[in-house]
């Protein structure tokens, strides 16, 4: 059940605030008291009591002072409000501002109902003049109060700025003490430079800007030995990538109320035979981490249906993906490695999943408006809503298929070859024979569905086909 | 009966035909304005409960809050929709009356003419017998 805010519960929230403020003071007037005369303590003496002194001083002593400094400050506001509030609580009754719109609201169609009504009927129009007047009068008196209930808030919501840049202080001040470099033989404590300080701060805010419900903070992640980092990034794919925008190894794009995170390493991976690289990027669509690789040069992705190897996400929070070229397998690839060999179950559901249209048509969807965006950011213009004849022609661009129908349903064919399930494994064998190569070559060739718009190889031209026969046969 | 009475009486019916569709459509003209004038009444009887309901609910939820000043203001607003509502339901059961009246008097001056064609039809008979 909520409970209302009313300017009774208000000023008895600020006037109980006060007076836990107070108290607290009185504690911090206590701590600092003591921190002065240890530091005063002469018979403390020695080259660790002087650096921890220092540090009781520059850490605990700063913090403390700039609290105490915020706390007077947020009671002085606390009290101007209060004053406020009695002020004009003197001389106005109080209203919610959404009651008031609402009351707007009605009475308007009300006036409304009652205009239709009255050019509706002579009689009407003749009789009703009386209600309908009182009525705009009331409505004007809620608009009168409405702007009164404006001005109180507008005169008010300046009270509270001096306090909140204090605290903004506090908070700096605090972080240099949790993020002081404690030495385990010396026992000396040495603390973050304020630029340190406010990088860190910068840090906090950016993962909580990308990741605002996130049950752990950048500075837990960060405290996390690797092994412990990485089983969490496993289970959750977007506390990873939130964490390497925070870290600056990654990018987090809004394209249409979508985050897409675009890692900035360049990403090199072995595709059966052939080396490509590309950009990793990662999106959520319902709940799920969706993964493609943009390929700007051949104006091209790639949606992959498996796993790399070694791990993408350990590895580039270790030492970057530099120099690295990953192998990619899938659930059919006969030499998957000993680190992914239980998790072939997890690779066939990639697969199952883009093989349901939904799934794909979603994948597609958002992977043609990042592909719009791009371009549009490569232009100068960032634009980030696309309407679906856009869509369309942005396909085109991607993929050389006609329409974003064809891309996704291109997401789709792959997914379906590769799971080779119904009539599409007679397609396969038709492939493997016109192909002149074996079933694991086939399968290799489908389990990254590759779309770019020079790609004129044997492979895309046969995929093609097939899809074209795969739909015409459906 | 011989051909000039024939057409004598073709005549006279279809000259009466033409007189009664007229009465009918005038009939019809105040049935419309009756029922226009009951979708009236029924239409500003709904607003009228709608308000009473809102201005019953605005006034509970002023005094719940223990905000009086605005309840005499309520008042008035109801007493003005009683008022309205009133006189110009007044009004729609005055113009409701006119129309009977005249609807009537349609219906009196019908029979008569019905009368009047009768009478002429039974001298074309009798005419046309002797």
């Amino acid at each position: 059940m909520s409970t209302e805010i009313t300017p009774g519960t208000v000023r008895h929230g600020l006037t109980a605030q006060n007076r836990a403020i107070g108290q607290i003071m009185t504690q911090i007037s206590s701590l600092l008291h003591d921190i002065e005369a240890y530091n005063n303590d002469n018979r403390l003496r020695g080259a660790a009591y002087t650096s921890h002194k220092t540090y009781m001083t520059q850490g605990h002593g700063d913090y403390l002072g700039k609290l105490e400094r915020a706390l007077a400050a947020k009671h002085t506001a606390n009290q101007t409000h209060i004053n406020a509030l009695d002020t004009y609580l003197s001389t106005h009754s109080w209203f919610h501002s959404g009651q008031i719109h609402n009351e707007i609201d009605c009475w308007t169609i009300q006036i409304n109902l009652l205009n239709v009504l009255m050019i509706a009927s002579p009689i009407i129009g003749l009789f009703m003049r009386n209600t309908r007047d009182n009525l705009i009068n009331l409505r004007n008196n809620r608009r009168q109060k409405l702007q009164q209930i404006e001005n109180y808030i507008n005169a008010t919501h300046s009270i509270y700025d001096e306090p909140n840049r204090l605290v903004a202080e506090v908070d700096r001040s605090l972080v240099r003490i949790e993020f002081a470099d404690r030495c385990m033989t010396t026992g000396a404590v040495t603390l973050p430079t304020m630029v340190r300080v406010d990088e860190i701060i910068k840090k906090q805010r950016i993962f909580r800007e990308v990741m605002p419900n996130s049950e752990y903070t950048w500075e837990q992640i960060k405290a996390m030995s690797p092994e412990e980092r990485a089983r969490l990034f496993e289970s959750d794919m977007r506390l990873m990538a939130a964490f390497a925008v925070t870290e600056g190894l990654a990018s987090a794009h809004n394209v249409d109320s979508q985050i897409f995170f675009e890692f900035h390493d360049v990403f090199w991976w072995n595709d059966y035979g052939r080396t490509v690289d590309g950009k990793m990027i990662l999106t959520e669509i319902d709940g799920r981490m969706n993964m493609f690789l943009h390929r700007p040069d051949v104006n091209g992705v790639s949606v992959p249906f498996g796993f790399f190897n070694p791990d993408p996400f350990q590895t580039i929070f270790d030492n970057g993906w530099d120099g690295t070229v990953f192998s990619f397998y899938h659930f059919r690839s006969t030499d998957i490695p000993e680190s992914l060999r239980d998790r072939t179950d997890e690779m066939k559901e990639i697969a199952t999943h883009y093989a349901l249209r939904s799934n794909s048509e979603n994948a597609g969807k958002a992977i043609l408006n990042y592909l719009g965006y791009y371009e549009s950011l490569e232009m100068g213009n960032p634009k980030t809503s696309f309407f679906s004849s856009e869509l369309d022609v942005i396909a085109g661009r991607w993929s050389g298929t006609s329409g974003r129908k064809n891309f996704y349903n291109e997401i789709e064919a792959h997914a379906d070859l590769l799971l080779d399930n119904d009539l599409r494994a007679n397609l396969s064998r038709a492939a493997m024979e016109l192909r002149g190569r074996g079933e694991e070559a086939y399968f290799n060739a489908v389990a990254i569905a590759d779309m770019a718009a020079n790609d004129n190889s044997i492979d895309k031209i046969l995929m093609d086909i097939l899809w074209y026969f795969r739909n015409t046969l459906r | 009966m011989n051909q000039i009475l024939k057409d004598r009486q073709a005549t006279i019916t279809i000259e009466h035909n033409a007189q009664m569709k007229q009465y009918d459509n005038r009939l019809d003209e105040f049935q419309l304005k009756k029922n226009e004038i009951e979708r009236c009444l029924d239409d500003l009887h709904g607003f009228r409960i709608k308000m009473k309901a809102e201005l019953e609910y605005r006034k509970s939820e002023l005094l719940q809050k223990g905000v009086y000043e605005d309840i005499s203001m309520f008042q008035e607003i109801e007493n003005a929709l009683n008022d309205d509502y009133q006189k110009a339901e007044y009004a729609f059961m005055n113009e409701q009356d006119e129309i009977d009246r005249e609807r009537k008097n349609i219906l009196f001056e019908k029979d008569d003419v019905e009368k009047e064609y009768n009478l002429a039809i039974l001298a074309l008979k009798k005419e046309a017998e002797s």
